[in-house]
């Protein structure tokens, strides 16, 4: 009784509205609920009982079963001692030593390893949409295979600098100087003869990105980022790009 | 057998093979009542708490012969009544927030739904106001309101300090006032 008035006067200081409510049950059950719970609780107990293995054995075994089982059971003993067997008589001192390594991990690392080694993984992979500046190798290469080809034809045009009508360029010479530059494999020496402003204008004139070539120029392949780099990290491409630093 | 009211004694008949099913039918009956009414009120429908409570006493049938006597049966049983309650809350929202349709098995729904709701009648809305408790409040707020349980006793049924559910209680005496109040 002590405790029905202490949960009112409590309930009352905290909130009377609430207090003032009637406490009534405004929840009803069906007619002789409460009489058939107990009864259906009892079948449901037998119905869950009948689930349980009866005593006795149900089970069949193979046929000679169990004459063989000890034959077996030692079988598989001795497969798997055969290697205890095998350095014993290669080397009773090695077999005496046993197989149980001697090092030791500090304490607790097994159960910290997993967490540890999470907190290394790689933040998961973003998709990033390639950017249309990804396409500057592209272009670049297409300008290195263009420059060879223009690199030959200002060669033979620097040959005749001085003459001031020139003639359309025999595509046959151009030809023949582009082969040549290319078996002797002397483009990096031809390319010092020819100004930047030269290569330049002959890329304004023929619509190539001049930016693009000049990155190609300034690109080692065998320091291109790895395609993984820049397909997952989209900031790879700029820092590349910074690196090589061919605005200036 | 005779009606056996002293939990001890049951407790024994339970463990004797023989009596064992006479002890247990006396364990639902002494019971069944007011575990019944603390599941509905937790899930304001019958047959959820019918179905509540039936689980509840087969587990007990399965469990009781470990029963350790270092807690009042009644208060084991509490546990039991409110982890299941619990665990049907937990399920249901996990399959209403899977399913496309509208969350017609939320208890607010189905307290609704049910054929004496009044939601003009202050006890209704009383109930409305409850089920917009968290769930372990709304047990807390229950068997403190309804079932007038020490905080002592229900800090051994939810396994919680009493530091703690008094706090609990406060609160959702509060959010209760408040929702009677200003809807």
């Amino acid at each position: 009784m002590t405790n029905k008035n202490d949960i009112l006067r409590e309930l009352a200081g905290l909130s009377p509205h609430l207090a003032a409510i009637p406490r009534v049950n405004v929840y009803r059950v069906p007619e002789g609920y409460f009489s058939q719970l107990p009864v259906e609780l009892q079948r449901r107990v037998q119905e869950e009982s009948s689930f349980e293995l009866p005593a006795g054995n149900h089970f069949s075994v193979p046929e000679g079963y169990f004459d063989q089982l000890a034959g077996n059971i030692m079988n598989r003993i001795k497969a798997e001692t055969s290697q205890l067997s095998e350095i014993a008589t290669l080397s009773p001192t090695l077999a005496a030593i046993g197989n149980q390594h001697p090092f030791t991990v500090p304490a607790g690392y097994f159960d910290g390893l997993a967490k540890e080694i999470r907190q290394q993984l790689p933040v998961t992979a973003k998709v990033v949409q390639m950017k249309p500046r990804s396409n500057v190798f592209r272009y670049a290469a297409a300008a290195v295979v263009s420059g060879v080809i223009g690199l030959s034809v200002l060669s033979v045009f620097n040959n005749r600098t001085e003459q001031p009508a020139l003639p359309a360029p025999d595509n046959t010479a151009v030809m023949a100087k582009a082969g040549e530059i290319l078996r002797s494999n002397s483009f990096e020496k031809e390319l010092l003869t020819v100004s930047d402003k030269d290569i330049e204008q002959y890329l304004v004139k023929h619509g190539q990105d001049v930016n693009a070539a000049l990155v190609a120029s300034a690109t080692d392949d065998n320091n291109l980022p790895d395609p993984t780099d820049y397909l997952t990290n989209e900031n790879t491409l700029d820092e590349f790009l910074n690196q090589i630093n061919v605005t200036n | 057998m005779a009606d056996i009211s002293d939990d001890k004694e049951l407790l024994l008949l339970f463990k004797n093979e023989a009596t064992r099913e006479a002890a247990f039918t006396s364990i639902v009956k002494k019971y069944q009542e007011k575990l019944y009414w603390h599941i509905r009120r937790m899930l304001a429908d019958h047959d959820d708490a019918n179905d509540v409570v039936q689980n509840m006493f087969i587990k007990v049938w399965k469990n009781l012969e470990n029963f350790r006597e270092d807690s009042q049966l009644y208060t084991w049983l509490y546990r039991i009544a409110t982890n299941e309650s619990l665990s049907f809350l937990e399920q249901q929202k996990k399959r209403s927030a899977t399913s496309l349709s509208d969350d017609e098995s939320s208890v607010v729904n189905k307290l609704q739904a049910d054929k004496d709701f009044d939601g003009n009648k202050l006890e209704w809305k009383l109930q409305l106001a409850i089920q917009q408790l968290p769930e372990k409040q709304k047990a807390v707020f229950n068997l403190r309101y309804f079932e007038e349980m020490p905080y002592e006793e229900m800090s051994r049924v939810l396994e919680t300090s009493e530091g703690a559910l008094k706090a609990s209680y406060h609160h959702a005496v509060k959010k209760i006032e408040d929702y009677i109040l200003n809807r």
